[in-house]
């Protein structure tokens, strides 16, 4: 069948998944920020699958703090709806520096090895018209205690591309070991 | 994890990453942060709990029917 070999040939070493990882960080020491840089337009969304854990040696939880393209300015807004099986909470903010995923990161006084997970998307990310939309979905459970949330953001600088995304913890703590950040990017409408 | 702490940094053209430590400048201004971020923090557990207390207060007395502070009052009426 050597037609076969022929079209098989054609497609070796192409990606025929809409889905591709583009890179995946996992700490191995204290990390304070984890950034992604020079991330090619070539993809529709971008995915952020993540678990991570705050190194305050507190109980209680730590936000999980985003910024696009190394801007710091007042050019974000965040709005999130939340529970922990005994209350629900919901808030929102304007004109803020970054993304807060409101209580995100599990801090290092809890229980050890345990890590909070979340996916995040980045719509549209390398539109040149567009202000930029995230929405979030994170928690945690720590057997007893917990937490879930559904955040959105808005990243309304420019409208230039995304390119650079960077990840670090509110309380200025850091990523502990074996927290893990994998981008994707999704092709397609 | 006592070493000091690092930036991961991924160059997702390239696929290079860097692990950089923090000079001893940015350690030194997140231990402020943090030192800020802490206090800030428990201002805001104080605050809460100060408003918490004067609604189980203001609670309190309307089912007594005694008069209730301005504070109280208004911790109660938006």
């Amino acid at each position: 069948m050597p037609i076969l070999g022929t079209v098989a040939s054609q497609f070796s070493g192409k990606s025929f998944s809409s889905f591709e990882s583009i890179a995946t960080v996992t700490v191995t020491s204290a990390t304070s920020t984890i950034s992604f840089t020079s991330i090619p337009a070539t993809y529709t969304h971008l995915q952020i699958r993540f678990i991570g854990r705050s190194s305050y040696n507190t109980t209680g939880q730590d936000n999980l703090v985003i910024n696009f393209n190394s801007n710091t300015g007042s050019n974000y807004a965040e709005h999130y709806v939340a529970g922990n099986g005994t209350g629900t909470d919901s808030g929102a903010q304007s004109s803020i520096t970054s993304i807060p995923l409101r209580e995100c990161l599990i801090r290092d006084g809890n229980t050890s090895s345990m890590f909070s997970a979340g996916i995040i998307d980045i719509l549209d990310y390398a539109s040149t018209n567009k202000n930029k939309t995230v929405r979030a979905l994170f928690g945690n459970d720590r057997n007893g205690a917990g937490y879930v949330a559904l955040g959105s953001g808005l990243f309304f600088a420019t409208p230039a591309a995304i390119t650079t995304i960077a990840f670090t913890v509110e309380s200025s703590r850091n990523f502990v070991q074996y927290s893990q950040f994998a981008l994707y990017g999704i092709k397609g409408a | 994890m006592s070493e000091a702490p690092t930036k991961v940094v991924v160059d997702c053209s390239t696929g290079e990453t860097q692990i950089i430590p923090l000079t001893a400048e940015e350690i030194t201004e997140r231990e402020a942060m943090a030192v800020a971020y802490a206090a800030e923090k428990a201002a805001e557990a104080e605050a809460k709990a100060a408003a918490d207390a004067l609604k189980a207060s203001a609670r309190a007395k309307l089912i007594a029917g005694t008069p209730l502070t301005e504070a109280e009052a208004a911790v109660l009426v938006i």
